[in-house]
């Protein structure tokens, strides 16, 4: 697969009363085009940050302190604001976690999908009604004429959800950016929107970013997927690779700790401790101190990202490039 | 330890209706039927999950059944007292025996107070032990749920996410109650977290032989800590059964669906899914007969206009569906 967007070693501060705070530490990854990249972790691993600063959407209180984002070659993170703004909804767009909040309340369905449509690609009132009426058929919302005219509080919440969709794919972007898609949504809703996703890729051949914590959400709907961990790669590879072959302590660790929905177990593995607070990030691996493998050199070292079968793993058990 | 025939709790056509204010322009006030005519049973030492989308009225239910708010109608028999009709001063005195662990670990404990203050609230409110004495309860059940005595005089800020859902834990069950009713007790927990958590909530159930009804969205998750399941769509439940029965062969279409929706783990099967067509109703104006029949792939005309009754189709495996049986 072509490459469409490659990050490069990202790394995200944030000024705090108390300091400075790193986020993000050396991200890298790349998303081909039509590819599904799934970006996993728990509160607080930088994946929300992570994808924001694709856009650059973080706030003024942050700093990308080095790497690149490329988008087909293309360096972001030195373009103008003004520059930045014509690639935003128009080549890369993005989903939000909460439709009600992301949703303009006092515009209706129908502005503000007309919106990006008038604004990128030039279209006239009349024609951009016509379009807006065509991307809300294709994400599946029926009698659409009707719901151009609502406003977002008489739609339910899937329905806001497929209108974020409709939003973020009336343009035809190369990459779309979906932070928690689902997670506010009910399983049924759930099945619906991610099949819908599935659907745009194929007739569109468009990339999706997926962020998300629901291991079963990737397992089922990506091709690629990078594990994070206070701010850290921990592994990425192939969704067969990982789910069929987990490496690093803490992706067995987090795999293990779903409960099956098929047997029984009595107990369920657990990974001890939490994850460690922003200003507090331990010297050596950052999961060392709760790793149960972990050895004097993973407490003071940093590991890096080494190759191990097709995946790359985080952790000095795969230095050498074996297993 | 399990008494599969002793009865804790049962529900008798229970119903508990929400309705708009009443005025000048509003004669007619909407009524939600939250809880629709639950006939329900909870056998001592057992973990019954209740499951169901948002909106179904999971936690109303759950809420009524402790008598937090009242019922509209019918009855909450536990141990064959109806304590729908208690005084205020009798449920007092029930009340220590029955908890509630909540879902938000953040907006469920006072900021102001202290883990101790926290915890043994409970214990001044009842008048039990001397300062002494509750100070060492307190010492010992924050030991039991894996917190150290030195948090005691910390305050929830100062604590993660799962060392809440814990301070939640022993204040629920520092009166030694017999029934605890989890409303969503893990859900706002990351996956590493929330197994520790839902370890320590069978550890203590076994040790204290207490009594749960695990109201929770996450499918999984009850299949894990429940022994039997009841699945609620739209204020009725529509199926109960053992776990193994309920997730091996579930009768009800809305359970088959619910069930093939939930994303697997897994990366080498590609499930067949049923996917379900168009939203949950409004509770406002639920549809006539099955409230399912809307969404429903088999709906016949029967559906449409008649409420299919919880019938039982063999040993203990209840289902309210027309097509079955």
């Amino acid at each position: 697969m072509d490459s469409l967007l490659t990050v490069r070693d990202l790394q995200i501060q944030f000024q705090t009363k108390k300091g400075i705070n790193t986020a993000v530490d050396g991200i890298g990854f790349s998303v081909g085009k039509g590819e599904i990249l799934g970006i996993v972790g728990e509160s607080g691993c930088g994946k929300s940050v992570t994808s924001l600063s694709i856009l650059q959407l973080l706030g003024s209180n942050s700093i990308i302190s080095q790497g690149s984002i490329q988008l087909e070659g293309r360096e972001l993170l030195t373009l103008t604001e003004d520059e930045m703004c014509k690639i935003r909804g128009n080549e890369i767009s993005m989903i939000f976690q909460d439709p009600m909040t992301a949703l303009n309340p006092t515009m209706t369905i129908g502005d503000q999908l007309m919106e990006p449509l008038m604004i990128h690609q030039g279209y006239k009132k009349k024609d951009a009604w016509k379009e807006a009426v065509e991307v809300l058929k294709k994400v599946g919302i029926a009698a659409p004429e009707k719901r151009m005219k609502e406003y977002p509080h008489q739609l339910s919440g899937g329905m806001r959800q497929r209108v974020m969709i409709a939003m973020a794919v009336s343009c035809a972007p190369k990459l779309l950016i979906a932070d928690e898609p689902t997670t506010a949504l009910d399983v049924t809703i759930q099945a619906q929107i991610l099949e819908l996703m599935l659907e745009l890729r194929q007739k569109m051949n468009t990339a999706i970013i997926l962020i998300t914590h629901d291991m079963g959400v990737v397992a089922e709907t990506a091709d690629n997927i990078l594990v994070l961990y206070a701010g850290k790669v921990v592994e990425y590879g192939s969704v067969k690779d990982i789910f069929n072959n987990p490496r690093h302590p803490y992706t067995k660790g987090l795999l293990s700790s779903i409960p099956p929905l098929e047997t029984d177990v009595e107990e369920l593995n657990t990974i001890e401790g939490t994850v460690p607070a922003p200003g507090h990030m331990p010297a050596g691996c950052r999961f060392s101190p709760r790793c149960p493998y972990a050895k004097e050199r993973c407490r003071s070292q940093q590991p890096g990202l080494y190759q191990a079968g097709n995946s790359k793993v985080c952790c000095f058990q795969y230095e050498d490039g074996q297993r | 330890m399990k008494n599969e025939n002793q009865i804790l709790l049962q529900t008798k056509e229970l119903k508990k209706y929400f309705s708009g204010k009443k005025g000048l322009f509003n004669l007619h006030p909407p009524v939600v039927k939250a809880v629709d005519d639950i006939n329900l049973t909870i056998h001592k030492g057992e973990t019954l999950g209740l499951v169901g989308e948002s909106g179904c009225g999971k936690s109303t239910l759950g809420r009524t059944i402790l008598n937090l708010i009242p019922k509209t109608s019918g009855q909450i028999l536990y141990e064959g007292q109806d304590i729908g009709d208690y005084s205020k001063k009798q449920m007092w005195e029930m009340r220590r025996k029955m908890q509630i662990i909540f879902q938000d670990p953040y907006s469920s404990l006072n900021p102001r107070m202290t883990v101790y203050d926290l915890v043994s609230a409970p214990l001044e409110v009842y008048g039990i032990g001397s300062h002494e004495e509750r100070r060492e309860m307190v010492i010992s059940i924050l030991q039991d749920v894996g917190l150290d005595k030195q948090y005691l005089n910390r305050f929830p800020h100062e604590f993660s996410g799962g060392q809440r859902q814990r301070i939640g834990i022993a204040r629920a069950l520092i009166l030694n109650p017999e029934f605890v009713v989890c409303d969503e007790a893990v859900s706002a927990l990351d996956v590493s977290v929330r197994a520790q958590v839902l370890n320590l909530m069978k550890k203590m159930q076994a040790k204290r032989n207490l009594t749960y009804l695990f109201i929770s969205h996450d499918l999984s998750v009850v299949r894990h800590v429940s022994d039997r399941v009841a699945v609620m769509y739209l204020g009725s439940v529509v199926e109960v059964a053992e776990k193994k029965e309920l997730y091996g062969h579930p009768i009800h279409p809305y359970t088959k669906a619910l069930l093939s929706a939930i994303p697997i783990p897994d990366a080498n099967r590609k499930r067949h899914r049923i996917i379900l067509e168009g939203d949950v109703p409004s509770a406002y104006n639920p549809p006539s007969g099955c409230k399912f029949h809307t969404r429903c792939p088999y709906a016949t005309e029967r559906c449409s206009q008649e409420i299919p009754k919880l019938r039982d189709v063999g040993s203990g495996h209840l289902v309210a569906c027309h097509l079955e049986g």
